[in-house]
């Protein structure tokens, strides 16, 4: 049971997040575009995300591969726009920032503040992971979304990494009633491996498919299939990243693009 | 079912899931599982849910937590058999 006073605290955080949106997220989309990256058909990702959310009965759950640290920031930007956030704030998804890569000066813990963020200690004690847990159970049966990157790391081969994904997504939907899992796949033309942004000028590639995820366990045997099946969705969509970026000459994926996509400046998480 | 057989099994099960052989073959009760061994931390599910299967029991989520090392995964079985 999460403390009253963590749960104080999330509420103070939702409500002064919501106030400053507004500069935030234009802050946010204008840094994202002076990058000049670009969403892929982004009315039709948007459409995708504005159904499943017409639609669900509970809590979305986000589950998306990892490869850059703004991957966040950039699914959020290409799943609803800024007036959607604004006036249905509950699918503005609270993100999991590892504590030491993001909350090491003022600005960035800030930023992480207003933009819904639930630090995490990757290596952090048994209680620190059980009270993490707990926020994100809280958030969900409250009704906002939640974002989670199955992998934990940003993947070091530049693929899924189907061998070395945590259970975190299934013990979530084990815990919550009704959460709707949501994969999303996002990945820039550009990239060819993990890095710590993306390419400038990357135009990105962003599926978004709901699973209807069952099991019939509990409990952690639960956790563990229901994240196999998200991984196994990632997977499928991974394949028709490969299958779109195969498509393309190999000039025009990586057009415009510097070499920012392997630029590789964040030590090993 | 003695602790040392337990732990026998424990060390058994784990085998798999272990980057740290050398460590294994010398393991005691007191070896970290995270730590010495070089378990990855994301396949202590799977060795929570291979020591149920092995044991033919059931570990709850507080208890599955709380196994840090060898022995506390012994405790845990011990406990669990009890019940």
């Amino acid at each position: 049971m999460l403390r009253l006073r963590v749960r104080v605290a999330l509420q103070v955080q939702r409500v002064l997040a919501h106030l400053f949106f507004p500069i935030f997220a234009v802050g946010v989309v204008i840094a994202l575009r002076f990058r000049g990256y670009r969403i892929e058909e982004i009315a039709r990702v948007r459409q995708s995300f504005r159904a499943i959310a017409r639609t669900c009965r509970g809590p979305i759950l986000l589950c998306s591969n990892h490869l850059t640290v703004v991957d966040s920031a950039l699914i959020a930007w290409a799943l609803a726009s800024n007036w959607t956030y604004l006036f249905r704030f509950h699918l503005f998804a609270w993100n999991l920032p590892e504590w030491k890569n993001f909350y090491r000066n003022l600005g960035l813990r800030i930023l992480c503040y207003l933009g819904k963020c639930v630090p995490i200690v990757r290596d952090g004690s048994v209680e620190e992971k059980r009270e993490s847990m707990g926020k994100l159970e809280d958030l969900l049966r409250q009704g906002d979304a939640v974002a989670i990157f199955p992998e934990g790391t940003r993947s070091r081969t530049g693929h899924l990494d189907m061998e070395n994904f945590g259970y975190g997504a299934g013990q979530l939907w084990a815990r919550v009633p009704n959460v709707t899992v949501v994969c999303v796949y996002l990945r820039g033309l550009a990239q060819t491996t993990y890095s710590t942004i993306p390419a400038r000028g990357d135009k990105m590639f962003v599926e978004v498919q709901r699973i209807e995820a069952q099991s019939t366990h509990k409990g952690l045997r639960a956790a563990r299939e229901v994240t196999r099946q998200i991984m196994d969705t990632l997977y499928q969509m991974e394949q028709r990243y490969r299958a779109r970026v195969g498509a393309d000459s190999p000039s025009t994926a990586a057009a415009d693009a510097d070499d920012g996509s392997t630029s590789n400046e964040d030590p090993p998480a | 079912m003695g602790e040392v057989e337990i732990l026998g099994k424990v060390v058994a099960v784990l085998k798999p899931y272990v980057k740290n052989e050398g460590a294994l073959e010398t393991a005691t009760g007191a070896t970290s599982i995270l730590n010495d061994l070089q378990v990855n931390s994301a396949r202590l599910v799977d060795i929570i849910l291979a020591l149920e299967d092995e044991f033919d029991i059931e570990i709850d989520d507080d208890a599955a937590d709380s196994v840090q090392t060898l022995q506390d995964a012994v405790n845990v079985i011990v406990a669990q058999k009890a019940d």
